[in-house]
């Protein structure tokens, strides 16, 4: 459908119809309701709705500018209503999303390989050739069943999926809605508990909903708990306990890991300090996880931990900060790792094996340490000895890279006296798993550190 | 002209049928083109070869990329790949609104290398050799048909 056809029909059937001036496509609300008068006016009795993004669009956009990504959505807006005038309806939902939907008689595959097709075409513009692609969420509905919202939603939860899980298409399955409300609901359950938490957070530093939980690192040499590692925990007071996997990734998606990652800094020095205090034992080290996106602002990170060291009288020595091996954002942390270190804390390297860091890159930044990821130590002892003897040979291979380059690891995920028995075998010093121990609360720690060792 | 800028580009073809039909459709490519170009100050030129499109255009910047975005509408061919897309002083196409170079049963190209490159100086130079491929091509066919032309003068003369 043409834009002119499409402005022409707002016209005769919506009354407060708005038009998204950089693409001429009507927006999100006016869409939706051209769309709901198009499929009563014609009587469309089933529907297909394709809700498409380009990939990595924040990206590009943060590469070539803010007017040239215009550029971009707009004659991308252009493509699309030449090449799609078999289209019902054409509109443009928010920044780089776009919403098709077609009538039941097209070949809904036919169409998807077009889109893919027609949208990774090369632009022309400003004297740039640039190459883009999609994802895909698609829903159908029969339109007597199902309010036409209700069906862009559930395209929009398909490509939530999508996006989720590294599709390019995805067609809408009823659990799609459930995770991606549940993701929604989380995020704002999240927010309002950094709103009212934030007196809490920014000063007092023991917080109604967010506490700390350590997980003892022994040493086999020394055979003695030589360090904690602080991992943060959410109990919601109506959710009741949020794991990490499903609320780090939505603070970090809604810019709130700042905030939640000073106050853990804070609250896991000053309980370190605390336990120095009562067990008169003051050489135990604590690993403070930090998150990639605090990478992004250097300044603020640094007089977190500043600010964590001055407040609680800690030793930097004492500190060790863990960073993920699958961050995208490795090759500008290096400055700011390297002005950590200069404080005299530690760096060490989290899930090491299962990122995409390669050795070069791992020499290039100022480590002290690596931590084994739990899943090669998972199959140390399977029974199925191809598995258990690849494992060894990994485990044996990091071992030895770590050697080579001067640093010391951690090997995380030991919860068999098998296990244990392999990797001690093969040189481990430092091990963490519930072999030893689950994390426990701050309370907890003094205990386990003076209980005698088995 | 101030903003020129030259863009070659191969793509596949799309057409399905015989020779005949394939000559056909070139001709109505020819013809849209040479339309569409003269409007908008468009030269350049076109190739078949093995099964891929090789084409040329060069012109102002603004009716270039617009050219160029309709030719991407275009369903007749599809995985396009363009190798250079750069200001230029002169056009290489002066004489042609859209010059055929010729219909070649294989492909002339190494087509999974240029596909393969990567970095863009090495796309430039594959870019700026078809163009150079393309215009001697070009006006070899000029010669031959002018040639043609002036036999049957002689013809006709005698």
């Amino acid at each position: 459908m043409e834009v002119d056809n499409i402005q022409s029909h707002i016209e005769n059937d919506i009354q407060d119809h708005q038009i998204d001036t950089l693409t001429n496509l009507p927006n999100r609300t006016s869409g939706c309701l051209l769309a709901e008068s198009i499929l009563l006016k014609n009587n469309v009795p089933k529907v297909h709705v394709i809700v498409l993004e380009i990939s990595r669009f924040g990206q590009i956009s943060d590469s070539v500018g803010n007017t040239l990504a215009d550029k971009i959505l707009s004659k991308v807006a252009k493509r699309l209503s030449s090449v799609f005038c078999n289209a019902l309806c054409l509109y443009r939902t928010h920044g780089d999303h776009f919403c098709l939907v077609f009538n039941d008689d097209v070949n809904l595959l036919e169409e998807v390989s077009r889109l893919t097709d027609f949208a990774q075409r090369p632009f022309a513009i400003s004297g740039n050739v640039i190459v883009l692609s999609i994802r895909m969420g698609i829903a159908s509905a029969q339109v007597k069943d199902q309010a036409f919202l209700d069906t862009m939603h559930a395209a929009e939860a398909a490509l939530h999926y999508a996006n989720n899980n590294g599709l390019k298409v995805s067609v809408f399955e009823p659990f799609m809605l459930d995770k991606a409300k549940k993701s929604h609901q989380v995020a704002n359950d999240l927010r309002c508990s950094l709103t009212t938490n934030s007196h809490e957070l920014y000063n007092a530093i023991n917080s109604d909903e967010f506490y700390l939980v350590y997980q003892p690192i022994f040493s086999k040499k020394q055979n003695k708990v030589t360090g904690f590692e602080a991992l943060l925990r959410w109990n919601h007071p109506l959710r009741g306990a949020v794991t990490p996997n499903e609320f780090i990734h939505v603070a970090e998606e809604i810019g709130v890991m700042d905030v939640l990652g000073a106050w853990v800094l804070r609250k896991a020095c000053l309980d370190i300090v605390n336990l120095h205090k009562l067990s008169e034992i003051d050489d135990v080290m604590v690993n403070i996880n930090v998150s990639p996106l605090q990478f992004l602002d250097p300044e603020l990170l640094m007089s977190s931990i500043e600010e964590a060291i001055t407040e609680s009288g800690i030793s930097p020595t004492l500190i060790r900060i863990e960073i993920t091996e699958s961050s995208e954002f490795m090759h500008s942390m290096a400055s700011t790792l390297q002005k950590i270190r200069a404080l005299g804390c530690q760096i060490a390297i989290d899930d090491f094996g299962t990122g995409y860091s390669s050795i070069v890159k791992l020499t290039t930044l100022p480590l002290n340490m690596l931590k084994v990821d739990r899943s090669f130590v998972f199959q140390l002892d399977s029974q199925d000895p191809i598995k258990s003897q690849q494992a060894l040979m990994i485990a044996r291979g990091v071992y030895g890279l770590a050697d080579a380059l001067g640093l010391s690891v951690i090997t995380e995920g030991v919860e068999t006296k098998e296990q244990l028995a392999i990797v001690t075998n093969l040189g481990a010093d430092l091990i963490q798993g519930f072999y030893f121990a689950k994390p426990m609360l701050e309370s907890e720690m003094f205990n386990y550190l003076n209980q005698p060792v088995n | 002209m101030q903003n020129l800028y030259q863009l070659s580009y191969i793509s596949k073809n799309m057409i399905e049928g015989d020779k005949q039909i394939l000559q056909s459709q070139i001709e109505s490519i020819l013809t849209s083109a040479s339309n569409n170009n003269v409007k908008l100050g468009i030269t350049g030129a076109l190739l078949y070869s093995g099964g891929y499109f090789c084409q040329v255009i060069e012109g102002e910047e603004d009716n270039l990329e617009s050219i160029f975005e309709t030719i991407q509408q275009d369903s007749r061919h599809a995985e396009i790949t363009v190798l250079n897309f750069e200001k230029t002083n002169e056009r290489n196409f002066s004489e042609w609104s859209m010059a055929f170079a010729g219909i070649e049963e294989s492909m002339r190209f190494d087509i999974t290398g240029l596909k393969d490159i990567k970095d863009q100086t090495s796309l430039q130079k594959a870019g700026k050799n078809i163009v150079n491929v393309l215009e001697v091509l070009v006006r070899k066919k000029q010669a031959s048909e002018v040639v043609m032309i002036k036999n049957k003068e002689l013809k006709i003369n005698n």
